[in-house]
């Protein structure tokens, strides 16, 4: 069963269209929601959680039509960080406690105490005192103390100090140890998603490129780095996207058209979403 | 809901520590019956609680949140009524100690004007939060106070009329009582209904 679903999903602005998207996440996986900045991603998450209204398509979450009168109830189950969205900023950790302990059924003091100081965090300095890395941490100490099924969150590790962000993507490792947890976690920080995602779906310019299976897509391509000419000597659909510079040409290729001998380089997520944009703007 | 207004109780907490110094400073001045003025600050309650959520964009967050929008909506009313009626029992409390220092009665008089403010404060928070809501609160505000002046614009030039009208009035105090009482209550209705109808097309 899938813990997200989303089929032909579109909304229209007047200057951005997220086109058609589908994906979905299965339950006990972590999938990343890769893209640019404006690329679509916060707008799919209001969509997922019935923030904003969709023009077209539908969305099923933890097993629920996400317009239905039911979903209000099943937001108990899902904890969502958002990027820059935050409790108002006089509260501190001990008020903010008392107010979610008033909005969840299952908010557990205790784990959320013990969360606050795992992360450390202070229980009477008021919010708007917290530096970024600890609003984000506080953040995830809140989303993940009523006991949710599925996590969202919205680039959570963006603008964070690698020791902070390596801190929270262990706590969402964690998280997922229980199969029937999820999360769906947005970034353009594509190195982190590398570290913890099952799933990539790529979001371009309002439109998804791709959603596959991150050890998938490691296996399926390749970077090169070779000559023009011997990129065009190659059978038509290996080459998907490449880049000539001052010190040669590096293309994206899938590996089983490459032919034998052509020798390909260490390639990371970053490579293959990188000359994948590029690819879709050239498409 | 209760989640909802202890937040608005945190987020307020300060101001309302101040606002209660600024009730007790204004009912010593002799004479003057400012207290009553402090339903009309009360009433304003809600418009701060909106402008902390806004600094912090809360209404995003809150969207993800387990709470319904009629819920998010009514919330912010019921701070403002809270507030209006806790400053209607305030002022009664200072008009029985001033009687006991004092020794001057609380008329009938008094007691009509602590009431009709505290309508007037109801009546202020009906048509201010609909603009909050719909224009957000640095926006809203501006078109309120436009309002406010071309209301005391109109209401000073009819003042004449207006002032000939009570005096030839057969109106007793009950009904003085509810007349304010009722308008209070179906403007803050048509209000809800407004601002339920805003927040639910409103893009977070």
């Amino acid at each position: 069963m899938n813990a997200i679903e989303l089929n032909g999903v579109t909304k229209q602005y007047k200057e951005f269209l997220l086109d058609n998207v589908s994906f979905s996440l299965p339950r006990g996986a972590i999938l990343g929601l890769v893209g640019e900045n404006g690329a679509g991603k916060s707008t799919t998450i209001k969509l997922i959680m019935n923030a904003i209204r969709r023009d077209g398509g539908s969305i099923r979450v933890l097993g629920e039509d996400n317009t239905a009168q039911a979903f209000e109830a099943l937001k108990q189950d899902i904890g969502v960080v958002l990027d820059e969205a935050y409790f108002p900023e006089v509260l501190n950790a001990i008020q903010v406690g008392s107010v979610m302990k008033h909005t969840y059924h299952r908010w557990d003091d205790g784990l959320y105490q013990r969360y606050l100081k795992l992360l450390d965090i202070p229980l009477k300095k008021a919010f708007r005192d917290f530096s970024r890395g600890m609003k984000m941490k506080f953040a995830i100490a809140v989303a993940l103390s009523h006991q949710p099924k599925l996590l969202i969150m919205d680039e959570a590790t963006s603008g964070l100090d690698p020791m902070v962000r390596d801190e929270i993507l262990t706590l969402f490792n964690d998280f997922t140890r229980d199969e029937e947890h999820s999360i769906l976690l947005s970034s353009h920080i594509v190195s982190d998603l590398e570290k913890v995602c099952d799933y990539i779906a790529f979001l371009h310019k309002g439109k998804l490129v791709l959603c596959e299976e991150k050890d998938r897509l490691l296996e399926e391509y390749a970077i090169v780095k070779t000559t023009q000419t011997a990129l065009d000597q190659m059978a038509a659909d290996t080459v998907v996207s490449s880049k000539t510079g001052p010190y040669g040409t590096e293309a994206l290729v899938r590996k089983a058209l490459l032919p034998r001998g052509v020798q390909t380089e260490f390639t990371t997520l970053e490579n293959i979403i990188l000359f994948l944009a590029k690819g879709g703007e050239r498409a | 809901m209760k989640g909802l207004l202890l937040k608005d109780y945190y987020t307020l907490l300060k101001q309302l520590k101040l606002y209660l110094v600024f009730i007790v400073i204004l009912s010593l001045i002799p004479e003057m019956n400012l207290s009553r003025i402090a339903s009309i600050y009360a009433a304003m309650l809600p418009i701060t609680a909106i402008a902390f959520d806004e600094r912090s964009k809360w209404d995003q967050l809150a969207a993800m949140m387990p709470y319904s929008k009629r819920d998010l909506v009514l919330s912010k009313y019921l701070i403002g009524y809270v507030g209006v009626v806790f400053c209607c029992l305030l002022s009664f409390v200072i008009q029985g100690v001033i009687y006991l220092v004092t020794k001057q009665p609380v008329t009938s008089e008094v007691a009509l004007t602590i009431v009709i403010t505290a309508c007037a404060a109801l009546i202020l928070l009906a048509i201010n939060l609909p603009f909050m809501f719909r224009l957000g609160v640095e926006r809203g505000r501006v078109v309120f106070m436009v309002l406010i002046a071309v209301t005391v614009f109109i209401g000073m030039m009819s003042a004449e009329s207006a002032k000939q009208v009570l005096e030839t009035s057969t109106m007793t105090p009950l009904m003085l009582l509810v007349i304010s009482g009722l308008s209070a209550l179906v403007v803050n209705i048509a209000s809800i209904l407004i601002s339920l109808r805003i927040y639910r097309n409103k893009t977070v």
